[in-house]
C-alpha cells in the first residue's frame, strides 16, 4: 500500500502539534473509533498526549514537514508493569492507505522494543475500526473482546472493544 | 460453584460493621495496607512513591461519591471503588477496584463491598456492567465469581510478579 508521497520523518510529538492533534481527533471518521465524542473530551485527552510526549513517548509522522499522524505510547510507570504498553494512532484522513500509518506502527514497534524493553505490546480499538487490517497485517493478534463497550451517540448502538497484542 | 465456605467466620452481621461512602482521607488506609507485600502484589504499584501515587488517585474517587468504604467499630476495613469513566460514550461502564483490609480477609467483607458497590453502581450511576482487571492468582477471584462476575478476557505476559511474567484477567458483571 506504500505509495510516493513525499519525504516521510518521524519525530517526538511537540506542544506545537496540538493544532494538527486535535483537528485529526476531531475528524467525525476518527471520533467513530476513539471513545471522545465532543471538543471537551478531546481536550482531555490531549492533556494525556501531551503528557507523554513530554517524557518522549508520543511521536508524530510529518509528510514534507506537514503533520500526517501520530502516535502514543503509554509506557506504565509502575515497575510491574513495565514490561507491557498500549499504543494508539491516530493518522490524518488526506494520508490514509499511503503507507504512513504503517511506517508510524513500525516505528512504535521499534520504540518500545528498543527503547522502553517492552515485550508486550498491545492496543484497543473499537469494532468496524478500518486499521484492523493493519494492525493483523504487522503481526498483532486478537487476545479478547470486550462487549458492548462502547455508546454510539446517535444510533444508541454499541460497539465491542477488540484487543490485540504483539509478543516483541 | 459456590465458595461461602471459604468464609470460615460472617463478620458483616455484626453490629460493629458498617459501610460509609469513601473519604478523601481514606487514601492513607489505602497506604498503609498496601505497604504489605502481600496485598501490594496484587495491584499495579511496586514502590513507595508509586503506592502514594495510586492510592490518591484511587481516593480520589470519594469526591464523586462513587467508592464505599467498610469499617469494623472505629477501624478502616476495606474500600471498593468505581472508577468513573470520563468519556459519555463509555460512561454506562466502570472499573472497579476494592481491597480489605489482611486480617479481615475470608470474614464476609469482600462479598459485602461487591453486593454494595454493584447496588450503587445500579442505581445510582445507572451503569450497565462494571468490570474488574485482576492479577493471575489473584485471591478476590472467587468473590468476584460468587457474585457474578465472568471472566471475559485473559491477557498473558501483562504483569511481572516475583520474576514471572503472568496474566490480566478481566471479569465483567452485567447489572441489567
Amino acid at each position: 500500500m506504500s505509495k510516493n508521497i513525499g519525504t516521510i520523518s518521524i519525530r517526538t510529538l511537540v506542544e506545537a502539534d496540538q493544532y494538527y492533534l486535535s483537528q485529526y481527533l476531531m475528524d467525525p471518521s476518527v471520533l467513530d473509533f476513539f471513545p471522545m465524542c465532543n471538543m471537551t473530551e478531546v481536550g482531555e485527552a490531549l492533556k494525556i498526549w501531551l503528557y507523554y510526549a513530554r517524557k518522549g513517548q508520543a511521536y508524530t509522522i510529518e509528510v514534507d514537514h506537514k503533520p500526517a499522524g501520530f502516535a502514543i505510547l503509554y509506557v506504565n510507570v509502575f515497575k510491574k508493569l513495565a514490561k507491557q504498553a498500549l499504543f494508539a494512532i491516530v493518522v490524518g484522513d488526506t494520508y490514509r492507505g499511503k503507507g504512513v500509518g504503517t511506517k508510524l506502527l513500525q516505528h512504535i514497534i521499534y520504540e518500545a522494543k528498543h527503547t522502553y524493553g517492552i515485550v508486550n505490546l498491545h492496543l484497543e480499538m473499537y469494532e468496524g475500526n478500518p486499521a484492523y487490517s493493519l494492525y493483523k497485517r504487522l503481526g498483532f493478534k486478537d487476545y479478547g473482546a470486550h462487549e458492548q463497550f462502547m455508546r454510539e451517540q446517535l444510533t444508541e448502538k454499541k460497539k465491542k472493544k477488540i484487543m490485540m497484542q504483539m509478543n516483541l | 460453584m459456590d465458595f461461602n465456605h471459604l468464609e470460615k467466620e460472617d463478620i458483616t452481621k455484626d453490629k460493629e460493621y458498617d459501610l460509609r461512602f469513601s473519604f478523601l482521607i481514606d487514601e492513607d488506609f489505602l497506604c498503609e495496607e498496601l505497604k504489605d507485600p502481600d496485598s501490594l502484589k496484587w495491584y499495579p504499584p511496586s514502590t513507595e512513591s508509586d503506592i502514594k501515587i495510586f492510592a490518591r488517585n484511587w481516593a480520589g474517587y470519594a469526591r464523586y461519591s462513587s467508592s464505599l468504604t467498610a469499617v469494623y467499630g472505629k477501624e478502616t476495613i476495606g474500600m471498593a471503588t468505581l472508577f468513573l469513566m470520563p468519556y459519555v460514550k463509555v460512561a454506562h461502564l466502570a472499573m472497579m477496584y476494592m481491597i480489605v483490609k489482611k486480617k479481615y480477609r475470608n470474614k464476609g467483607v469482600g462479598r459485602s463491598l461487591v453486593r454494595n458497590i454493584n447496588h450503587l453502581a445500579k442505581t445510582k450511576f445507572k451503569l450497565e456492567s462494571l468490570h474488574v482487571e485482576l492479577f493471575e492468582g489473584c485471591p478476590a477471584e472467587h468473590v468476584l465469581q460468587s457474585e457474578g462476575y465472568k471472566k471475559i478476557i485473559t491477557q498473558e505476559n501483562f504483569v511481572e510478579l516475583e520474576g514471572k511474567m503472568k496474566s490480566r484477567m478481566i471479569y465483567e458483571v452485567d447489572l441489567q
